[in-house]
């Protein structure tokens, strides 16, 4: 009696495996579809909202890639993960639980997505498709000076960090720009979540507007900010090491995320993944020369 | 008296001949003067036209170069050198504006459908290339 339940244990076991892996999300299951659907946020040049931007132009040669119809779904950073999972990702510092029932809207998440390690843990990554960094930055006027840089990373983060003391912090929680990824909580530090929107690139208008002494800023943004803002703001340093951003695909879909790496290799090969980055981020290469070295 | 006559018809002619022939000869020299002022006045009307079209190319030079100068993103960069920032961290990104800025100067300045510019890069009020810089070209000019 009790093998027959043991059995019955790794049988229905094994049915739920097989149940989940055979869930209409992976590669198999978009081509029966005949489309993808691309969960995007408007974010500095990966969406811009002018139905292109660097991640746009991915996912829509992804689509191409594997024979299917493309299909953008506009998201937020607070709902994203909730749209590709169907679930709420609720953190609990480096851990994640999966709650509720929500629909699962999009196959695909790809909108300048940081790889983060509470992320892994609820979703599947491809291989990084850009590098990225926070920095810390401040008005023009704000009376601390830019770090001039020592050779060492982790001795200008440390000098950046320092730099903070007890001031206004502007950030985003759940996103790229969350102190928590940081080590900035728990600090002293006067952190003020930006929470009338998710779009990060209100950022510096908030900044600008006087709603904190500093922010948080990623380097795809900052590179945007720079310019559009020239002389309003500065960056003081850096605050995390470099990071690496991918798209993201449901844990039951590695065959989707497989052949989106295929894909990454093929366009990395023939030129259009360089002719991309030149279109979007003309300066990225020099900030990170080590990612976009050719290999081999 | 028929003597006379006979000795005196040949040398009219001879007169008259040697008349008609400076007459052609002095013509002839004319003629050449005038062609030879003609040349050396078309030559002169050429060099002025050249000269005029190379004062508008210098010209229209020295204005790219103020147009490069006055520039934004090199006012960006300027300013936010001013401010202190790092290459490292930010600084470059303006370097990177006035490359692009550069190179899309270079690819609309034609002349007769050839490039103008062979290369252009940025200095300083010293002569110095900003550090960091890397012209258009790849090199590293500092």
């Amino acid at each position: 009696m009790r093998l027959a339940m043991r059995t019955l244990t790794v049988a229905a076991t094994l049915v739920l495996s097989l149940a989940g892996l055979a869930r209409a999300d992976d590669l198999d299951d978009v081509r029966a579809r005949g489309e993808l659907r691309h969960l995007g946020i408007r974010y500095a040049n990966f969406v811009t909202g002018a139905d292109d931007g660097f991640d746009v132009e991915l996912a829509q040669g992804f689509a191409k890639f594997i024979g299917v119809k493309y299909t953008f779904v506009a998201t937020d950073f607070y709902s994203v993960m909730r749209d590709l999972l169907g679930k709420d990702v609720i953190r609990h510092g480096d851990e994640v639980s999966l709650e509720g029932a929500y629909p699962e809207r999009g196959d695909i998440i790809a909108t300048g997505f940081t790889m983060l390690p509470w992320r892994e843990k609820a979703v599947l990554y491809s291989e990084p498709t850009f590098p990225s960094q926070v920095w810390l930055v401040a008005r023009a006027d704000a009376a601390d000076s830019p770090i001039k840089g020592s050779g060492s990373l982790a001795k200008d983060i440390d000098d950046t960090k320092a730099m903070i003391g007890a001031k206004s912090l502007l950030v985003m929680e759940r996103t790229c720009l969350d102190p928590a990824n940081y080590g900035l909580k728990g600090k002293g530090i006067d952190l003020r979540a930006y929470t009338k929107n998710t779009n990060l690139n209100e950022m510096v208008p908030a900044l600008l507007n006087g709603e904190s002494e500093l922010t948080l800023l990623d380097v795809p943004d900052a590179l945007l900010d720079l310019q559009k803002w020239a002389g309003k703001i500065k960056v003081l340093g850096p605050i995390s090491d470099h990071q690496q951003l991918a798209a993201a695909f449901r844990k039951s879909g590695p065959h989707l995320r497989d052949a989106f790496n295929d894909y990454l290799h093929q366009i990395k090969a023939d030129g259009t993944y360089d002719a991309l980055v030149n279109k979007y981020y003309p300066g990225v290469r020099r900030y990170f020369p080590a990612f976009f070295a050719k290999k081999g | 008296m028929i003597a006379r006559v006979k000795f005196g018809w040949p040398l009219v002619g001879a007169v008259l001949f040697g008349l008609y022939a400076s007459a052609l000869l002095w013509n002839g020299f004319r003629s050449d003067d005038q062609l030879r002022a003609e040349a050396n006045a078309r030559l002169v009307a050429d060099s002025a036209q050249r000269a005029a079209t190379i004062g508008d190319f210098v010209s229209e030079r020295r204005n790219d170069v103020a147009d490069f100068s006055d520039s934004h993103e090199v006012a960006n960069y300027l300013v936010n050198k001013a401010l202190g920032m790092s290459p490292l961290y930010g600084l470059n990104a303006n370097l990177d504006a006035i490359d692009e800025m550069f190179r899309r100067k270079m690819a609309q300045t034609t002349a007769r459908g050839e490039p103008v510019y062979a290369r252009v890069a940025l200095f300083d009020e010293t002569g110095a290339a900003p550090k960091r810089w890397r012209s258009w070209s790849g090199e590293i000019t500092t």
